[in-house]
């Protein structure tokens, strides 16, 4: 037996819901602020052989790019109104049915908090997107990008944003990818307070950029995590999913 | 007839592979970790980090690492230990165009995260794990899930939910029930008698122990509407 926060990786970690509940209208966070997301839409529960993505028995939500996704209320989420480094991650499946589809976001756009978006960019080809939110002009935010997170096929996917460098960093399947940053660089993101739920699928507001595919288990942590711990994380998870 | 297909295979990927063919033109050193070209006196380091092949003497078809070049006197020394003899003068050798240190980083990468052998076998050892939250109770009639894993990806052990029943008041009461699935696709059935508990409860943390499965558990409550339930639950998964 080993013990889930003896593993470095998960120090200190906020958010881990590793959807083990298969049925219901929520699901609980392993991590130790215990937030109890709530299913809306609902999502579907299922798993990745069923599905035919994959080799197990996983469980894992679908999730339809119309009106489906996951939110936890702001006031349980101050512990996500992150405004240094921090880290966000989570396995997609994504389908692309829209241009932009929210992974993860706990913010007001052009105001404040962050948002991890996947979007498909005609030139470019399916992008990873984060953005911070500083408020002031046009457009409020800071953003960065990166390419490579094709359609149809599962994808450890998330970001490690450094403070202090102005930056962060793409990962995809445990390895760092080439990030393009906008002007200025990643700027801190203003705190939300309690304003802003945390949302799983879809953009603030509830009504736009919703996911289309399959998640597993959204992950953050307040600090940023480094190119070994993220060759972990994969290595600890990609059997589920038969990614090599 | 004999096979020599696999001989010629060799052959061919090595000649495919060769960067450089020499002979030594002086004794390595005693402990075979050395060996002296002299024709390469000059030459730029494109030595160090590729894999150097003896094709004869007693060393034969031994391969190691170049660790280090001297240009000034066309030295490569090679991996610690060596080879297992000297490397004399008048050796045949090659230089291959395989990176001695991908290689070994290749073998690496396939027992970690590749090939998976050493992170498979961290991945089946069961991870001690905790969750929790607060369920409020419906009313009689309704049972309402405090802790469901309804269809594991695989064997796990659930080992303990405890239920905080400090919300509980005289005339309340709560029934904990125990389900568990068995087969896959198959029913959650009832196991045990469910345990009521009623009025204030001087010892109000109440441990509910679970047993190994694969197929599913689930450990529900109902009681008199509007009583809250902290709750949390451990399991090795």
């Amino acid at each position: 037996m080993k013990g889930y926060d003896n593993l470095g990786l998960n120090h200190g970690i906020v958010l881990d819901l590793p959807l083990r509940e298969a049925s219901g209208l929520i699901t609980h966070d392993i991590a130790k602020p215990h937030h109890i997301a709530t299913l809306t839409g609902p999502p579907t529960w299922t798993d990745v052989l069923a599905e035919g993505i994959g080799p197990s028995d996983l469980g894992i939500l679908q999730l339809n790019g119309v009106n489906q996704y996951l939110q936890i209320p702001g006031a349980d989420t101050l512990d996500l109104d992150f405004t240094g480094d921090f880290t966000v991650a989570a396995w997609v499946y994504p389908i692309y049915t829209a241009a932009a589809m929210v992974i993860m976001c706990r913010n007001t756009t052009g105001v404040d908090g962050w948002c991890m978006f996947l979007f498909d960019n005609p030139a470019l080809g399916p992008l990873l997107s984060l953005r911070t939110n500083q408020g002031g002009p046009a457009p409020g935010y800071t953003e960065c990008y990166a390419a490579g997170f094709t359609d149809s096929e599962w994808q450890l996917v998330g970001f490690s944003r450094d403070s202090a460098g102005l930056s962060a960093t793409a990962y995809r399947n445990g390895s760092p990818v080439t990030t393009v940053l906008g002007p200025g660089g990643m700027i801190d993101p203003v705190a939300c307070g309690a304003a802003n739920k945390l949302l799983i699928g879809v953009q603030d507001g509830e009504a736009i950029s919703h996911f289309a595919g399959y998640k597993w288990r959204p992950r953050a942590w307040p600090w940023k995590l480094s190119d070994v711990d993220w060759l972990t994380l994969f290595a600890l998870t990609k059997h589920w999913f038969g990614v090599v | 007839m004999t096979s020599r297909g696999y001989a010629l295979s060799r052959y061919e990927l090595v000649r495919v592979l060769t960067a450089y063919q020499g002979i030594t033109t002086a004794d390595g050193a005693a402990d075979g970790s050395t060996l002296i070209d002299s024709t390469l006196i000059g030459r730029n380091d494109f030595v160090t980090g590729k894999t150097i092949l003896i094709m004869f003497g007693d060393a034969q078809d031994e391969d190691l690492g170049a660790v280090g070049f001297a240009s000034g006197t066309g030295t490569i020394t090679v991996e610690p230990v060596g080879f297992s003899a000297q490397i004399v003068a008048g050796t045949i050798f090659r230089i291959l165009n395989i990176s001695s240190v991908e290689t070994r980083l290749a073998i690496i990468i396939a027992l970690l995260g590749g090939g998976g052998a050493i992170f498979a076998m961290l991945n089946a050892i069961l991870t001690l794990t905790e969750t929790g939250g607060i369920v409020t109770t419906t009313g009689p009639g309704t049972e309402d899930n405090v802790y469901i894993n309804d269809a594991p990806a695989g064997v796990f052990r659930p080992n303990l939910v405890t239920l905080d029943t400090s919300d509980l008041a005289g005339g309340e009461t709560v029934t904990v029930r125990v389900r568990y699935r068995i087969t896959a696709g198959g029913t959650a059935r009832l196991k045990g008698a469910p345990v009521i508990f009623a009025g204030v409860q001087a010892e109000p943390m109440k441990d509910i122990e679970l047993q190994p499965n694969r197929f599913g558990v689930v450990v529900t409550i109902e009681g008199t509407a509007d009583v809250d339930y902290d709750w949390e639950v451990h399991f090795e998964g």
